[in-house]
């Protein structure tokens, strides 16, 4: 059980890959007048911070939800914890620039954690 | 209903939803933003609103927290409370940290990237309905860029937008409430709609309520159901329960709910009617869902419908909230329009497939987005810097970086003055003239010392200083009672002078100059920043409270 999710985690990240190197692209179209580094950053900043939290928090409902379903979903739902958390961590004296860093590790950690530990 | 005929080659399902996508960014943003994202000032912000956010975003950068308001944005006064609700701030900053782009770009960029994505969010609601209607429903977020609804993200309703983004992807949630553990899914949506602009919670609530009466009156209202709505609420209420304090203390303290029907607003909106002959389609999307009364997945359309009435609750009091949905039709009737010109389809052609859906929603989003044809509305595309331009950006980064924390700045007429929370970006107390008395001075040929002044600033939260864990103590009343906001002011009295060299009316300006060569007689009154070359002019007063310009008039 918990090899076939990890085989399917591998997949589904192959392709989640694969659709980041595309939104580079399509970035870059829609911004032209800016450097293809510009769009990458912001691309790869938003999957880092929303796309890929967002997929291991959903990888609990991997068997209910196809990918593209828990992928688009898991934006809106890794943006509203990074966005509430984030308030609170800075109100108990956590610093806000280190929290684009440390949130999506702890977000997709507790994804896995849940995803795995589904019975 | 339709068997899909793409489910087996999702390639094609994802490669529409990608393209859409990426389409509706095009228009909305890319367009908008000169297609960079990148800019050397605040770009395309058309109305103080946007500052607002903008600078309350750069102060949370700097403080590394939003536990105060900037004090540059509450007239000066230290440690009011953040009372704002605080998710997009935050996203935009901890974006602009990873990104490396400036906080001006990226709190405007989320509005329309999480905009975009609630189309596809809406697509995965209508999809458990039917394929062909969520296929055929998606052109009609391009209209999410139309008329009034554009002017809700060039003008800065951006948290409205936000909360409205997490408001579609918690009917996602209700749609899914059957899936295991969906509670902790509709906790965290609906704590973020609360927590990004609360007042969408009550639609939120609302659509709840229906859903549960729609379960109940088809005895599927289950205690597995009934179980997982407390526990998701009991969540929200633990999620958001120290931002509900603030929004309890000051909000309902400041802004309480009063009844009142308006008819109009203040700011550009959408009535029914911009949508012209797509009125019909939406009309017989309302007549097919009848079709489906018994269908267990019709919650789209009655998410679809009820969106549509809580926007016109404005006649029973709900105000300004009320319009502020509109902004979001092009997301929430996409379902009645999606579902009407599907059905329409259907009849016509029996063999109807999704790829002919496909088909024909490009071709909607063709006549959408270029046609320009009179009798459907269409996409408008907006392509200015807005408000703000180098000049006055340059001179506002001076002053936050070269003046005292403390010091108070005096601006002297300049055309954008008016949007006054572009004047926050100079990150301190700031004061500025009225351009009527200013006007009147010019008239009389007067060099006038005292002159009405407004303080600018926010003023929807009292400026709240937290007195208790329940309690706070509204500083604006006092400022009030001292009569600090009105009447005239002394001029020598402030640190700083700012004079624009160059308004769309030039007596402004030959003023300006009058002004600022008089205050320049006075060996304590310094040029600091500017020169002939430069459209403003910086003057600093070494010695604030003494006599500083001789009052006289112009020879």
């Amino acid at each position: 059980m918990k090899k076939e999710l990890l085989h399917k985690i591998q997949k589904e990240l192959i392709y989640i890959g694969i659709s980041m190197i595309f939104f580079v692209a399509v970035f870059k179209i829609i911004f032209y007048n800016d450097s293809i580094f510009v769009a990458a950053r912001l691309v790869a900043s938003l999957f880092w911070a929303f796309a890929i939290p967002g997929y291991f928090i959903m990888l609990y409902w991997n068997e209910r939800l196809e990918l593209k379903e828990r992928f688009v979903i898991g934006i809106a739902v890794a943006a509203a914890i990074t966005g509430i958390t984030s308030y609170y961590l800075g109100l108990i004296g956590i610093n806000i620039k280190w929290h684009g860093v440390a949130l999506p590790l702890v977000i997709s950690a507790v994804g896995i954690w849940f995803g795995f530990g589904k019975k | 209903m339709e068997k899909s005929k793409i489910s087996g080659k999702i390639s094609i399902e994802i490669i529409y939803i990608a393209i859409v996508f990426s389409f509706l960014l095009f228009l909305g943003l890319g367009n908008l933003w000169n297609h960079q994202i990148k800019h050397e000032f605040p770009y395309a912000y058309f109305a103080s609103d946007a500052f607002q956010h903008q600078t309350r975003a750069e102060g949370i950068k700097e403080a590394g927290s939003y536990k105060n308001e900037p004090f540059y944005n509450v007239f000066g006064v230290k440690d009011v409370v953040g009372y704002y609700p605080p998710v997009l701030y935050h996203l935009a900053v901890i974006l602009s940290h990873l990104s490396g782009l400036e906080v001006y770009d990226t709190i405007y960029f989320l509005p329309f990237f999480f905009a975009a994505l609630s189309a596809i969010i809406i697509y995965f609601v209508i999809r458990k309905l039917s394929i062909g209607s969520a296929i055929l429903a998606m052109p009609l977020a391009v209209l999410l860029f139309y008329k009034g609804a554009y002017t809700g993200f060039t003008w800065g309703v951006w948290p409205s937008l936000i909360s409205q983004f997490f408001l579609v992807a918690f009917f996602w949630s209700i749609a899914n409430i059957d899936i295991e553990k969906s509670s902790f899914l509709f906790a965290i949506l609906l704590s973020a709609v609360i927590m990004s602009h609360t007042s969408e919670a009550f639609f939120a609530g609302f659509m709840l309520t229906a859903y549960f009466t729609f379960r109940m009156i088809k005895k599927t209202a289950t205690k597995d159901l009934i179980k997982k709505i407390l526990i998701g609420a009991l969540l929200t209420l633990i999620i958001s329960s120290f931002y509900l304090v603030i929004f309890r203390g000051i909000w309902m303290e400041r802004q309480p709910y009063s009844y009142s029907v308006i008819k109009e607003w203040g700011s550009p909106t959408l009535f029914i009617a911009d949508f012209k002959i797509l009125i019909l389609f939406f009309a017989v999307g309302l007549i097919a869902c009848f079709l489906l009364i018994k269908n267990e997945n019709i919650f789209p359309i009655i998410m679809s419908i009820l969106m549509l009435l809580f926007s016109y609750t404005n006649y029973v009091g709900f105000g300004d909230r009320a319009f502020q949905l509109r902004y979001f039709w092009g997301v929430y009737l996409s379902v009645l329009f999606g579902f009407g010109i599907y059905h329409l389809a259907k009849t016509a052609y029996r063999k109807w497939s999704s790829a002919h859906s496909i088909i024909l929603a490009v071709v909607i989003f063709i006549v959408i987005s270029f046609a320009g044809i009179e009798y459907f509305p269409s996409y408008e595309k907006i392509s200015s810097p807005g408000i703000m331009n180098r000049n006055n950006w340059d001179t506002l980064q001076w002053i936050s970086k070269n003046t005292e924390q403390d010091a108070v700045i005096y601006f002297f007429y300049g055309d954008a003055y008016n949007q006054d929370a572009i004047l926050r970006n100079s990150k301190r107390t700031h004061k500025l003239i009225v351009p009527q008395d200013y006007a009147d001075a010019i008239n009389k040929k007067e060099i006038r010392r005292y002159f009405e002044t407004e303080s600018p600033g926010d003023g929807g939260g009292g400026a709240a200083i937290r007195k208790g864990l329940l309690s706070f103590e509204f500083k604006l009343d006092e400022m009030e009672k001292n009569k600090e906001f009105e009447g005239k002011k002394d001029i020598c009295s402030f640190d700083y002078y700012v004079f624009d060299k160059g308004t769309a009316q030039t007596a402004f300006a030959q003023y300006n100059i009058i002004m600022a060569k008089e205050l320049l007689k006075k060996d304590f009154v310094k040029l600091v920043y500017g020169n002939d070359n430069t459209l403003s002019i910086i003057l600093k007063n070494t010695k604030p409270g003494e006599d500083c310009i001789e009052e006289g008039t112009i020879a």
